[in-house]
């Protein structure tokens, strides 16, 4: 399960109803708010993902040590 | 130096002034080599980025016949200058690692293919400091450290100007990335990543530095172990708001998908002077950057280098990384240290912390009671809010009830299990989200997959790449300062620390005049009798003076340079009494 999966069911959880204190409306509200901010962020994923090899890339990114 | 006394207490607290100076990783797509491409990458940018003095202190000077060398004075290299690693009491260096510059030129030339610079009467080749540059847009600093170009921001007073501030150097920092991949040859690009760990076993920090007392700092380190356990818990637990976050585990940890904090698999001490292997999680490097050392005065500012915290790009971490620590700083200069907030053992509890994103990690304090990270946070918070409520950080944390009422909103929502709401603010929270989307959509990958870790990377690229930037221009972001106040500082320096006199002097004196420049210090080469060259050296010791609100009538009333200097001198050395902040709280 993922991270943001188990905080979304935890959430739900504890809406109204469930005998939590949050309110399921405004979750619900805020969670498609933040869904379609995040939306937006997706093409830049499809980008990243797409632009090149991956293995070239963290190959290229090799640091030498720092502070 | 301004000192703020306590309601019914002896102890004093300065003003929590701070900085900061932040490695970046830089590397070249499209060359292959098999010790990695960090050398030709920081060259190329910084030599897109513009500062001074143009050469270094000592270079031989055939515009004044040679002079270089001449009445050199009190200078950054006359303090004696220890370079990196030197702790010795009585050794210290000022502020800037001891300018060994000499490099300066190699390294120029080496970006540019000239590479004729030579003289063994020089310093020796510092890989620590090379190129060192001071801007005369906001009054920060760039040089090169161990092939990352670095950042130093200005000296502010405030946590969310430091926030603006850094978010400035990064679009200084950007436009020379701009430039400077418009030099490489096609097929090749160069990239930067705001973060501290290649994935690969390899660190780079993200440094901050606060102002303090002596004795504070003598207790830290040398009086008082509660003092170092009490910061060392605080910090740990504060990766929850601070950490950027990281695919896998590296530098011999336990392995884990997804971990808060990309310094944690670093720490390997409770505290100590190194910075390159071992890294403690509380750093005792003492270089005070104020003037000449005052070890014996337990009222002589002292500055705490903390090495421990991630590269921010979100607002809220940036901000938690600097507000918080003013605030619990300030408890630790006045005393207000709660013992009972103390790890059983911080190097374990931040292995485990860092590497359960779900937050239901435990460690032991030495009380035997088992906290959570979210846990201990909030007990910090609390006892911060009980002192404010008393007055305490008035006057010496700017914005304290701010810092505190985004601490408490962003706790509140983590404890409420609504990580949606915190992830806006969290960069280890936004960097997950994103990670998580792509998972969803390519259920092909899992978190050790190489795309994964693109990701990860990509988080941060400075270029327009970087998912950070497509998350602030969709608003997902949340933006604690306005895009004008970033702008600000991207043409302006604080107004309220030595940062203003410092930018004002890089401007009016020009390339020409500038010998060498340091964050307490600046020298500059001025016609003498019968025009032969002398060095004029300024003392900027104390960070809480030479303000604009102090210094502005002087430069108004002053256009001649070497005027300007005979008063700021005046000025500076006859004794001003301590500068009174002005700090809205």
């Amino acid at each position: 399960m993922r991270f943001f999966q188990r905080s979304d069911e935890q959430q739900l959880h504890l809406a109204p109803g469930n005998g939590g204190p949050a309110s399921s409306d405004p979750l619900q509200q805020s969670r498609a708010d933040g869904e379609r901010l995040l939306a937006a962020g997706d093409e830049a994923l499809r980008r990243a993902l797409g632009s090149g090899n991956s293995e070239a890339f963290l190959r290229a990114s090799k640091q030498s040590g720092g502070e | 130096m301004a000192k703020h006394p306590v309601p019914g207490s002896a102890a004093v607290a300065l003003p929590k002034l701070c900085g900061a100076d932040i490695e970046l990783g830089n590397f070249i797509v499209g060359l292959d080599q098999a010790r990695g491409t960090g050398y030709q990458a920081s060259r190329a940018l910084l030599a897109e980025i513009s500062g001074l003095p143009l050469r270094p202190y000592g270079y031989y000077d055939s515009g004044y016949n040679g002079y270089g060398y001449y009445s050199r004075g009190y200078t950054a290299h006359s303090y004696g200058g220890t370079g990196h690693g030197g702790n010795g009491r009585g050794e210290k260096g000022s502020y800037g690692y001891g300018l060994t510059t000499l490099s300066t030129t190699h390294a120029e030339e080496d970006a540019r293919g000239t590479g004729t610079c030579g003289s063994s009467s020089l310093p020796a080749y510092n890989p620590q400091d090379v190129s060192r540059r001071f801007l005369a847009s906001n009054g920060g600093c760039a040089y090169i450290d161990l092939d990352h170009v670095e950042l130093c921001l200005p000296e502010v007073l405030s946590a969310f100007d430091h926030m603006a501030a850094w978010h400035s150097m990064l679009r200084i920092m950007r436009t020379a990335l701009t430039a400077a991949n418009e030099t490489q040859p096609a097929g090749r690009r160069i990239q930067v990543l705001v973060n501290n760990s290649d994935g690969r076993g390899n660190s780079y920090g993200s440094h901050l530095n606060f102002l303090i007392g002596r004795r504070t700092f003598d207790n830290l380190f040398y009086r008082k172990a509660h003092h170092l356990q009490f910061l060392a818990s605080f910090q740990v637990s504060g990766i929850l708001l601070t950490g950027q976050g990281k695919v896998g585990a590296e530098n011999g940890r336990p392995s884990t998908p997804y971990q808060i904090s990309q310094r944690a698999d670093f720490c390997a001490t409770l505290q100590g002077l190194q910075t390159t292997y071992d890294r403690p999680i509380i750093n005792s490097r003492d270089e005070h950057l104020c003037g000449r050392a005052r070890f014996d005065d337990p009222a002589a500012p002292a500055r705490l280098h903390v090495i421990f915290f991630d590269s921010a790009l979100a607002h809220g971490s940036a901000l938690f990384r600097v507000g918080p620590m003013q605030l619990i700083l300030t408890l630790i200069e006045l005393g207000l240290v709660n013992s009972r907030l103390i790890l059983d053992d911080p190097l374990e509890a931040l292995i485990a912390y860092s590497h359960d994103p779900t937050l239901q990690a435990r460690a032991g304090l030495i009380s035997g009671e088992r906290l959570t990270a979210l846990e201990l946070q909030s007990a910090y918070l609390e006892e911060v809010q009980r002192y404010a409520a008393q007055g305490v950080f008035e006057g010496i944390v700017p914005r304290a009830g701010e810092i505190i009422a985004l601490w408490q909103d962003t706790v509140e929502k983590l404890a409420a299990g609504n990580w949606r709401a915190a992830a806006p603010r969290l960069d280890w929270m936004m960097k997950l989200m994103a990670i998580e989307r792509t998972l969803d959509e390519r259920p092909e990958l899992g978190w050790d997959s190489p795309e994964i870790k693109v990701i990860d990377h990509l988080y941060s690229s400075l270029d327009a790449d970087g998912l950070y930037w497509a998350y602030e221009a969709s608003g997902f972001a949340e933006q604690l300062v306005t895009p004008e106040r970033i702008d600000h500082f991207t043409s302006n320096p604080p107004s309220d620390t030595r940062a203003w006199t410092r930018t004002m002097l890089l401007r009016r004196a020009g390339p020409d005049r500038v010998v060498s420049v340091d964050w307490d210090v600046m020298t500059f080469k001025l016609r003498g009798r019968y025009n032969w060259p002398v060095h004029r050296t300024l003392d900027l010791a104390n960070p809480l003076a030479a303000t604009e609100a102090e210094m502005q009538s002087i430069f108004a009333r002053n256009e001649n340079f070497e005027d300007l200097i005979d008063a700021l001198d005046a000025h500076l050395t006859r004794g001003v009494p301590p500068v009174k902040t002005r700090l809205a709280n």
